[in-house]
């Protein structure tokens, strides 16, 4: 037994000798950061999520890029020049090249472009592009590319025609949709290529499926002399285990846009002022299905919108400094913050409720119980706790929780089979439209509460056609007004990226669409924090 | 005995046709497919997608290509784009290897304290140890791996938190999984032994005046071991290709992930492929149980 203890406690001496030595090797610049998952796919054709857009966005670059500010800046693109009518635009590409040394041309825009609209092609994004002449037409088969306002005149000159005069057309070449795809990768194959060639600040050097995927910096990205990091980790980790390893001074990053963060450990990482916070361009509300009873009545929406305590939500249950909601637009993305209702009206709700009583003709106890359903996640529980006992509280009915796995969630809100759900949009692009367009039409598969009003729907045309921004942004505004007084949504609070990130590291960005930018990521004199 | 080994050959093929029928349509009975998520796509777009993953096409006629397919051991792409068994191939290994130092460490462990427990009967090391085998067998692996990771990484710095890669990085894992096994085992040799050692071939060993060692290891753990096959199987499968929990919490890019990934993420093929191979290592590891207990027990053969 002696032996044994004695065995054990060389051999722990033993692994912490080790692991000393290889902290020791630090000369290079290393970034880690914690991903909650692998991207769906390193071709930007076929990604879709938040945390795939930002694996895309450290190692592509398209047309347009925004900077460390939000701003969206020239890329690739040494220049832009739009004409007067706002529906013509001619990108002036830089000289630069992919990962592999090959000169990068307008033709490869215009190929990956079309190659995303290819009819065939089973790519999730294309409706972006819709808003360029002709590749809705093109998509379904009906004129060929010729006529889709997509042509590279030479290597140099991309000619982009719109449909419309499109403000916020330069943040979408912005997004990771309108990225370059390199003719390599093009092929079509059955397999997905293991090689990823791209043309952005970092290049892959490995991918570990489901482990840990190595970034390293791209020698033939044409700014490469201001990146300064060299290898970058993007390792798969639990919530628990990514925030233990920070602690633990092994992890730089971890939390949102790429990870989440324990919702338990918030309340006590706000106090030790070790969270960071960022505005989202992201709305959290719940979905109304206004052709299901009660809910189908405007007067009960509004009543269980005004009946919301979100201050209390966002301060005892979220904890992550969201800001209560009013409206729909972020504050982030919008012209000015309007308040539509003022937040825990429970008297003004009351009699919303009495009043819709009197119009339905039936007494309080006869109003049928109301079923809030969510997703199974830990926030979205915690969250229809918290909204089950103020709406039972403010009108002495039976609010019932339904909790369901995430995709079942989805599916049966997306099918009507609600009649309040959780629900959530972040921006794809920083606009006011981007949110208010989902409720444009009921057959938008973003909508899914039924509602359409023709008003709503005159108005964000009227907005599509209108090239003065002022102008645009009273008529978005008379739309979102319309919006909050039929209220197919309540809206809940403005979400907040919240992340730690080791005080080493600066000149990250991070925009309100959660897309990170490591460009011009540094780490501060590192010897000085060795023991 | 060759006619012994055919039935169970066949009988272990027939189990994966039930298996993969089975499990085919209770998939596509949950609702959702790969593509339902929060942030919808559009509907137009939507099918477009369902179309061209064949999911659009009659239920039977998906569940005859898949057939097809598996039956020349093609599983198919992933929606992630890459082959099921590819995927397999580069995860099992790791779960594996994790496995086998589980299964080594249960083993070792186990029977020894069984053993110990056995001999120390009534006294109070035994019941310490079959107090401490109760409370292996109730406590769950993630509240053990959590408490390892605190205790014995971020307390005491002894072992790295998780990851995978080094001998050290796989030392809590194992135990985490280890500890239930161990818990069943010493429990399942102890009651055996204890047993054995009242039974009169073992009294006479004793009146013969043979060395107590000997009498336990040539004789007692013998007898005392053979119920520990049957558990054996079952056990080397479930450990073989990865626990979810464990692989989760120590970042450790094993099989066992995907079994759950798969669905929540309505990776069809994946779902598949995942179940077809766990089944087969479950059945095969029974088969190879049946065999050897048959060669010890002549009676199982002949009571088919």
């Amino acid at each position: 037994m002696k032996k044994l203890f004695s065995l054990i406690i060389i051999g722990s001496l033993l692994f912490t000798a080790c692991k000393k030595d290889s902290q020791s090797k630090n000369e290079s610049a290393v970034i880690k950061i914690a991903f909650d998952h692998d991207p769906t796919s390193l071709d930007p054709r076929l990604g879709y999520d938040l945390l795939t857009a930002n694996a895309l966005q450290m190692i592509y670059e398209g047309l347009m890029r925004i900077d460390y500010h939000g701003n969206v800046v020239p890329g690739i693109a040494e220049s832009v020049d739009i004409s007067p009518d706002h529906k013509t635009y001619t990108f002036l590409l830089r000289e630069s090249s992919w990962s592999n040394g090959t000169p990068l041309t307008a033709y490869d825009f215009q190929e990956s472009w079309k190659s995303i609209l290819n009819p065939s092609f089973p790519a999730p994004n294309a409706y972006q592009f819709y808003y360029i002449k002709g590749a809705k037409a093109y998509k379904e088969g009906k004129i060929p590319f010729e006529e889709v306002g997509i042509k590279a005149n030479d290597p140099k000159h991309l000619v982009v025609e719109l449909e419309n005069p499109t403000p916020f057309f330069l943040k979408l070449v912005s997004s990771f949709f309108y990225l370059p795809v390199s003719s390599e990768m093009r092929q079509p194959s059955e397999k997905m290529r293991e090689e990823v060639i791209s043309n952005g600040p970092y290049k892959l050097n490995q991918w570990k499926r489901n482990d840990e995927l190595i970034l390293v910096k791209n020698p033939y990205y044409w700014d490469a002399k201001v990146v300064s990091i060299d290898k970058m980790a993007l390792t798969i980790l639990d919530e628990n285990t990514s925030f233990k390893l920070f602690e633990m001074d092994h992890l730089d990053r971890a939390g949102s846009p790429t990870a989440t963060l324990p919702q338990d450990a918030m309340a006590s990482l706000k106090h030790q002022h070790l969270l960071k916070v960022k505005p989202a361009a992201a709305t959290h509300w719940f979905r109304f299905n206004t052709e299901a009873h009660p809910m189908n009545h405007v007067k009960i929406r509004k009543a269980f919108n005004k009946a919301l305590n979100r201050k209390d939500i966002v301060e005892h249950v979220t904890q992550g400094n969201q800001i209560p909601a009013t409206g729909v637009v972020p504050p982030t993305v919008s012209w000015k913050t309007v308040h539509y209702f003022s937040d825990n009206d429970v008297p003004g709700a009351w009699e919303l409720f009495q009043e819709a009583l009197i119009d339905m003709n039936i007494d309080k106890d006869a109003f049928p119980p109301v079923t809030l359903t969510y997703a199974a996640t830990d926030r979205d529980h915690k969250i229809a706790q918290a909204v089950q006992q103020q709406w039972t509280k403010a009108f002495g009915i039976k609010i019932d929780l339904q909790r369901l796995e995430p995709k079942i969630f989805s599916e049966n809100v997306l099918n009507g089979h609600y009649q309040i759900a959780t629900g959530s949009w972040y921006a794809d692009f920083s606009d006011p439209i981007n949110f208010l367009e989902i409720f444009k039409y009921k057959a938008n598969a973003s909508n899914r509460t039924k509602w359409e009003n023709s008003d709503y729907i005159h108005l964000l045309n009227a907005s599509a056609k209108e090239t003065d921004s002022l102008k645009r942004s009273k008529i978005l505004e008379q739309a979102e007004a319309i919006l909050m007084d039929q209220m197919p949504v309540a809206p809940l609070f403005f979400a907040t990226f919240n992340y730690l990130e080791n005080d080493n590291i600066g000149g990250v960005g991070l925009s309100n669409l959660g897309i990170l930018d490591f460009k011009y990521a540094y780490i501060e004199d590192t010897n000085a924090n060795l023991p | 005995m060759i006619k012994f080994i055919c039935q169970k050959i066949f009988s272990l093929f027939a189990t994966l046709l039930v298996l993969l029928t089975l499990t085919f349509f209770l998939m596509k009975l949950i609702p959702g497919d790969p593509f339902t998520d929060e942030k919808a796509l559009p509907h137009e777009v939507h099918q477009a997608l369902r179309i061209h993953y064949g999911l659009e096409d009659p239920l039977n006629q998906q569940y005859l290509n898949y057939l097809k397919s598996a039956f020349r051991l093609d599983f198919g792409p992933s929606f992630q784009g890459r082959p099921v068994s590819q995927i397999i191939q580069e995860t099992f290994p790791i779960s594996a290897l994790l496995g086998l130092e589980a299964i080594f460490l249960a083993l070792s462990v186990g029977i020894s304290l069984g053993v110990f427990a056995a001999l120390q009967q009534h006294k109070w090391q035994a019941h310490a140890i079959l107090l401490l085998a109760s409370l292996g067998i109730s406590i769950p692996s993630f509240i053990l791996a959590v408490l390892l990771q605190y205790v014995l990484s971020i307390q005491l710095n002894l072992f790295p938190l998780a990851r995978w890669g080094t001998f050290q990085q796989s030392i809590l894992p194992s135990i985490a999984l280890a500890a239930m096994p161990i818990a069943y085992i010493t429990r399942l040799v102890h009651n055996n032994l204890s047993e054995v050692l009242k039974s009169d071939y073992i009294k006479t060993a004793h009146s013969k005046g043979l060395p107590p060692f000997k009498i336990i290891m040539n004789h007692a753990l013998k007898n005392s071991l053979s119920p520990l096959l049957p558990y054996f199987g079952q056990l080397a499968a479930n450990i073989l290709v990865g626990s979810f929990v464990v692989e989760k919490i120590f970042g450790i890019p094993g099989l066992g992930q995907w079994f759950v990934i798969s669905v929540f993420n309505r990776d069809y093929p994946m779902i598949m492929g995942t179940t077809l191979f766990y089944s087969f290592v479950l059945l095969f590891l029974l088969f190879i149980a049946d065999i050897v207990q048959s060669f010890l027990d002549p009676r199982i053969r002949t009571s088919i």
